[in-house]
Order: C-alpha cells, then sequence, then structure tokens
C-alpha cells in the first residue's frame, strides 16, 4: 500500500487535511497520484505546496467525476425498467426480479449476464439499449451538473499549472543577454552592413 | 377590495400557523435554510480561528509585518479545505440515506454511490462556486504576499 510522502513538510501536511475519499474508492490509489504529481513538480515552497495538493485533488475529482458520468446511468437501471412499465411495457412480477439479478451483473461487467439478460428483455419487446436510453434520459440533469462540474474542475487544475508555472518563472530568473558578438547574422551580412 | 369578513377569517387562519412551538421543532426550523454553511466567513466559525493564527504564521514565515495578506492566505486557504470537506460529506451523507432505503432499486455499492451523488449534484455544483472564489481569494493574496517578498 503507497504512503503520503514522507518528505511531505510537517507544515504542509496540516494545511493538506484529510484525504478526499468516499465511499468505493481508494486511499492508496491516491496516495500514490499524490505522490505522482509531487515527484513530478518538485514543490520548493509552501505556496507551491498547495498548488501541487490542487492539481493532485483536480485529478482526482475529475477521475471520480468520470466514473459518476458512467455510474449514474447504471445506477438509474431499476428506475428505467418502472419507467419502461410506465410508458407501457408489461414486464411480468417474476420477471422483474430476475431482470434485476441480471442487470447487477451486467453493470459488474459479466459478459453471460449481459447476455442473460438481452434474451430476457427480448421476450419483454426490449433491449438493453433502450433501457439504458431510458435511463439516460432519467439522469440527464444530473450528466449536465457533472459535465459542469467537470469543466469547473478542470479550470481549477489548469489555474493550479498556470500559478506554478509563473512561480517557477520568478524563481529562475531570466539569465543576462550574452554581448554582442560580430558574427554573421544573414546571408554574408554582419551587423555592420554587407561583408565585404 | 377584501372584505371585512374575509380578513377577520384571513386574521383568525393566520393565528393557527404561527410556526413551531416546541422547542425542538423551533431548533428544526432554525436550520430550514442551512444547506451547507460554506456562506459562514471562516473567521467567524470559532473552531476554526486557532487553525487560522497557525497558518497565517507558515504564510508570513519570519516576517510579521506581512501578516495582512498571509492572514487572508490562511481564511481562504481554510475554506478552500471546508468546501472541499462539505462536498466530501454532502456524498457521505447521502450514500448513508440511501443504504436501507429502497433497497429493491439499488443495483450494489458503486450505483449506491452513484445514486447518491446523482442526489446531491445540484448541490456539489454550487459548492464548486464556493470553492473558485476561495481559490481565487488565496491566490491573490498569496500573490500579494510574494510581491512584499520580492526586493525593490
Amino acid at each position: 500500500m503507497a504512503k503520503i510522502n514522507t518528505a511531505i513538510p510537517a507544515v504542509v501536511c496540516k494545511m493538506f487535511g484529510k484525504r478526499p475519499i468516499i465511499a468505493g474508492e481508494d486511499p492508496a490509489i491516491y496516495d500514490q497520484l499524490l505522490n505522482l504529481v509531487i515527484a513530478e513538480h518538485a514543490p520548493a515552497s509552501v505556496h507551491q505546496w498547495l498548488l501541487v495538493k490542487d492539481i493532485a485533488d483536480a485529478a482526482w475529482e475529475m477521475l471520480r467525476l468520470g466514473r459518476m458520468k458512467a455510474g449514474v446511468v447504471n445506477a438509474a437501471m431499476p428506475d428505467a425498467l418502472t419507467m419502461m412499465e410506465r410508458l407501457g411495457f408489461r414486464i411480468d412480477a417474476e420477471v422483474h426480479a430476475v431482470l434485476r439479478l441480471y442487470l447487477q451483473g451486467a453493470v459488474e461487467g459479466g459478459a453471460r449476464a449481459r447476455s442473460d439478460l438481452n434474451t430476457l428483455l427480448r421476450d419483454q419487446y426490449l433491449s438493453i439499449d433502450e433501457l439504458a436510453a431510458a435511463a439516460f434520459k432519467h439522469t440527464i440533469e444530473t450528466q449536465a451538473q457533472i459535465d459542469r462540474m467537470t469543466n469547473s474542475t478542470v479550470s481549477r487544475r489548469e489555474a493550479a499549472y498556470a500559478e506554478l508555472a509563473r512561480l517557477r518563472s520568478l524563481t529562475t530568473r531570466p539569465q543576462p543577454l550574452p554581448a554582442p558578438r560580430p558574427a554573421a547574422i544573414g546571408f554574408g551580412r554582419t551587423e555592420a552592413g554587407l561583408e565585404q | 377590495m377584501t372584505s371585512a369578513a374575509k380578513v377577520a377569517a384571513n386574521r383568525r387562519n393566520a393565528q393557527k400557523s404561527t410556526g413551531p412551538r416546541s422547542a425542538a421543532g423551533k431548533a428544526r426550523a432554525r436550520r430550514n435554510a442551512f444547506r451547507h454553511g460554506l456562506a459562514i466567513a471562516p473567521a467567524l466559525d470559532g473552531a476554526i480561528g486557532a487553525q487560522i493564527d497557525a497558518l497565517t504564521d507558515a504564510f508570513a514565515a519570519d516576517n510579521p509585518r506581512r501578516s495582512d495578506p498571509a492572514r487572508i492566505a490562511a481564511e481562504a486557504h481554510l475554506d478552500v479545505m471546508r468546501v472541499r470537506q462539505a462536498k466530501l460529506d454532502l456524498i457521505r451523507r447521502a450514500v448513508w440515506r440511501l443504504r436501507g432505503a429502497r433497497p429493491e432499486m439499488i443495483l450494489g455499492e458503486q450505483e449506491r454511490t452513484c445514486a447518491a451523488f446523482a442526489a446531491v449534484s445540484k448541490t456539489l455544483a454550487a459548492c464548486d462556486r464556493y470553492e473558485r472564489r476561495a481559490l481565487a481569494r488565496r491566490r491573490r493574496a498569496l500573490r500579494m504576499l510574494q510581491e512584499r517578498d520580492e526586493p525593490a
């Protein structure tokens, strides 16, 4: 299991707070991501440490939002089944229970469950695509919210990158320009004019 | 024109709708408008006053004359942390609420989290706005602090 980089100064550690983990997320993977971002940017001041944490947190949130975008459709599948019934599709009560089981298997990625679900739905004059479309329609508002949150997270990450680059440019001050040399700067030309 | 009888009836009815009377009801109603508590300034939140002082010291490093922007940066940073924590708490509470509710409508743990996320997505999007503002405030304050650090 990866641990948070022990090189993080104590004062910065306090500023970082708790890991931003919710149910189903692995703290070890978050630590790995944070360590990778730290290794890439090698922060040298408190300000830079905070920006590195912003970048890691934004990346973590973007991963979460991507998972949620697909997940909310899967989560709405049982609701979609009920919606289809309301639209006039008749699904027998005992078939409904089996459908739920197959749905669970299918959203977990089981090929067999997906195939069985397809067969069962076909018997009910339905298909997985229709069910997914109904679930998508049911969650369209949430999808839009997730898109907005993703845009906002990307902006936050870009702002942190830009600020980090600005700080770096301040620490690596530009070298003074070298004295002009009387070398050729074009075809047969010197700074003084045409080459003799 | 409203008749006198109607006005009298309205007044009588209004006497019946005076809100909660018990202490528990009043306490509950007091929190009716509470959503996430992010609109309150961190300095007013007594629990984090000591953290602000510690962070201000960390930002100001060794020059106490620079404490103004350092304090603004500290408050803004704690605001950022508070918003991030509020977002996580919102999701966690929504997951907890879904445990045991409508078990026939939840496929698995992952879907439960997604359904919980969907339930609070609007509030989460609103929290983003607070986070963006707090980050901008922190950036401005840290830049100000840095400009003072720069030799003239």
